[in-house]
């Protein structure tokens, strides 16, 4: 048993290999994934959104006016204040979008998109793109500049400060890739890990696999679960440091 | 749930700053080691580049670290003063 190779073809993107007249179409797992995700979203919230009178139509739609006002009250208007309020609708897609996605991959068959760094950094340059817009918007061009150097910082110290701070506002937005990118993918491996486990140890004792299956499939769930529950959270942090970043772009001192 | 002197935000402001000094410390290296590469002078590029990105990773953790310090010594002034 090559585990190794059972481990990166559980994580990895796989290319279906489909071509249209000698070009070879980007139809990944991972592709197929976020188009899943964006098509249940857009029909679904569509679908919502147009209201209705069933008990199911009515419930929806107070939950969606209940995430609405989590999503604005818990991390939009205490971060970046009522100028914030008109960004609400992209931080309500990449909630729901990251969490969706993160929560594809707990689906047979279906991967986690966010377990791919090239997924993660097209979300973290939306939201680096969303910052430096803010920045822009509300400052200007110079002001935006002027506000990379804190307030009391000597002459002599701006030529080193200034770039520093740029280079902090990137890496800011790499960290957030990256964070989502770690916690999903190390997440997986466990996964994979513990249900492994069972066959290596079998592979030395079918006795000792069988005794090795009872805990291994109570790690299972409980990992699970801690799945769900890091899908959540990650959908939460990223789109709250957003918030916090372009908050502090905004509101410079 | 306490929160001791920081707010939620603080929390996660604070949490981040090892995986900022460990990106910035990275990226300081690839970024070296790509131009190390490129103009064909390894070491040093990477060397500069490792140096670089620590000195850019200890700045952000520094402030950061300044920031929530001030924050939570802002909160604990304003305590005092309402008792």
């Amino acid at each position: 048993m090559d585990v190794a190779e059972i481990l990166s073809h559980h994580i990895l993107d796989h290319h279906w290999g489909y071509t249209l007249g000698g070009v070879s179409l980007p139809i990944t797992t991972h592709t197929v994934t976020l188009l899943s995700v964006s098509v249940i979203m857009l029909i679904g919230l569509y679908w919502i959104a147009k209201g209705g009178t069933s008990t199911l139509k009515r419930l929806l739609t107070a939950g969606a006016e209940e995430y609405v006002t989590f999503i604005r009250d818990g991390m939009v208007l205490p971060n970046m204040g009522q100028e914030g309020r008109r960004f609400l609708p992209y931080f309500c897609t990449l909630f729901l979008f990251i969490l969706l996605t993160n929560l594809a991959g707990l689906i047979p068959n279906m991967k986690t998109a966010t377990s791919n760094i090239s997924v993660n950094a097209a979300l973290a340059l939306c939201s680096g793109g969303l910052i430096v817009f803010c920045g822009l918007k509300f400052h200007g061009i110079i002001g935006f500049l002027k506000g990379f150097v804190p307030s009391g910082t000597p002459g002599w110290l701006v030529p080193l400060i200034f770039p520093l701070e740029i280079i902090s506002l990137i890496i800011k937005v790499c960290v957030l890739a990256l964070r989502l990118f770690a916690n999903m993918l190390a997440g997986h491996m466990v996964l994979i890990s513990l249900l492994l486990m069972i066959f290596i140890i079998g592979n030395l004792s079918a006795v000792a696999g069988v005794g090795a299956a009872v805990p291994a499939m109570g790690l299972e769930i409980f990992m699970t679960l801690l799945e769900l529950l890091v899908a959540f959270l990650q959908a939460y942090v990223f789109t709250l440091l957003t918030a916090i970043f372009a908050g502090s772009v905004i509101h410079t001192h | 749930m306490a929160l001791g002197p920081f707010t939620k935000q603080e929390h996660l402001e604070i949490a981040t700053l090892g995986l900022e000094l460990a990106c910035a410390e990275t990226l300081g290296v690839l970024g070296g080691w790509w131009l190390d590469r490129h103009f064909n002078t390894l070491p040093w590029f990477t060397l500069a580049g490792g140096a670089a990105g620590f000195a850019a990773g200890m700045y952000m953790v520094v402030t950061g670290a300044h920031k929530a310090q001030a924050a939570a010594a802002g909160k604990l002034n304003k305590e005092k003063a309402e008792k």
